[in-house]
């Protein structure tokens, strides 16, 4: 393994989270965690303590609680939909000299496409047709889900999109054979890609607030 | 009646089982055309799992033109207010036509097979 490789791999904790005597340190990386399942209390700890506070030099609470809420859209959305056997994983990083933060998200669960296939097939139609890519910008559809039961839902994804574009930061998932690119303005689906078990999740955010769009301040007829 | 959301959910608006617990405090009220308002001082995260349990599933069988009369929400903040803005104007289609989910699966699905 080369020497920076192992060095991030031991200053994030994967190398103990994975038995060796390797402890992590406080560098530039947002440490291992594994959730084993929807711990609002220990996510949302996560989110704010260990990822945002520790990495950004400065940053009003109320960015802070914005970015966390979205974030937390991804969270939600992994537990519900991708049926892990094994929780979530997660880790970060930040980069000092492109001034940006790095969050990373894995489940080894069914995978997007592969859901919205299944879903297809419950509707009739024709899985077959359907490649990973057009799979996934179905997901990404307003008003799209694959869990509708008794409630509306298909809104979470959405709002990510919507905060990531706003913001200007970058949002990847790798997901079976697809992958999704959202930023620059440019939403990107490709399919073909060699096979992930489940989906792999990268957000970039810059770390300088003044880049940062808030949500409008006039409050709008929430009705309207 | 006067509800103050932080005494329920806690400081996050953002789980399924908190939205849950809301709904079920406010549907009874609101079915029986009592006004109620919503206060989500000292609230910090909101997410969309929260406001589809909580604010969306009352449009199933409450009419939009009975709850803009007797629902109101005072110190969201301005991203809640987007978050909880966007799940109505979803539950708002979702519930106004039955027929509409199956129209909108037909249709995007039916772009992702001819894609």
């Amino acid at each position: 393994m080369k020497g920076n490789v192992h060095a991030n791999l031991a200053q994030n904790g994967f190398l103990s989270f994975c038995g060796y005597d390797e402890p992590k340190w406080q560098g530039n990386a947002v440490s291992i965690q594994h959730f084993e399942e929807t711990d609002q209390d220990a996510i949302i700890h996560y989110l704010y303590e260990e990822w945002l506070r520790r990495s950004w030099l400065s940053i009003s609470p109320r960015l802070l609680d914005e970015i966390v809420g979205a974030v937390w859209e991804i969270f939600t959305n992994a537990f519900e939909h991708s049926e892990t056997q094994y929780g979530v994983f997660t880790c970060g990083q930040k980069y000092p000299t492109l001034n940006q933060l790095n969050l990373t998200l894995v489940d080894f669960g069914i995978g997007i496409p592969a859901n919205v296939l299944r879903y297809a097939k419950q509707k009739r139609r024709d899985p077959d047709s359907i490649t990973s890519d057009k799979a996934l910008q179905w997901a990404f559809t307003k008003g799209s889900s694959t869990k509708k039961g008794k409630k509306n839902a298909g809104v979470g994804l959405d709002l990510l999109k919507e905060f990531i574009r706003l913001n200007k930061e970058t949002l990847e998932f790798y997901s079976n054979d697809g992958y999704v690119f959202i930023g620059n303005d440019k939403e990107i689906y490709k399919s073909g890609l060699p096979e992930v078990e489940g989906t792999v999740i990268n957000l970039m955010f810059r770390c300088d607030e003044k880049y940062y769009h808030f949500s409008d301040e006039t409050i709008d007829d929430i009705w309207a | 009646m006067n509800i103050k959301v932080i005494t329920l959910t806690g400081e996050h608006c953002i789980s399924v089982d908190d939205g849950q617990k809301i709904f079920d405090l406010v549907h009874p009220l609101l079915e029986k055309g009592e006004d109620v308002t919503l206060d989500f001082t000292d609230i910090h995260v909101c997410a969309s799992p929260f406001f589809n349990t909580a604010i969306g599933q009352l449009l199933k069988d409450i009419p939009i033109e009975e709850l803009q009369g007797h629902l109101k929400f005072v110190n969201l903040s301005p991203y809640g207010n987007q978050v909880a803005k966007k799940v109505i104007s979803n539950a708002k289609e979702y519930y106004s036509n039955p027929n509409l989910q199956k129209a909108i699966d037909d249709t995007l699905l039916g772009i992702a097979e001819s894609a």
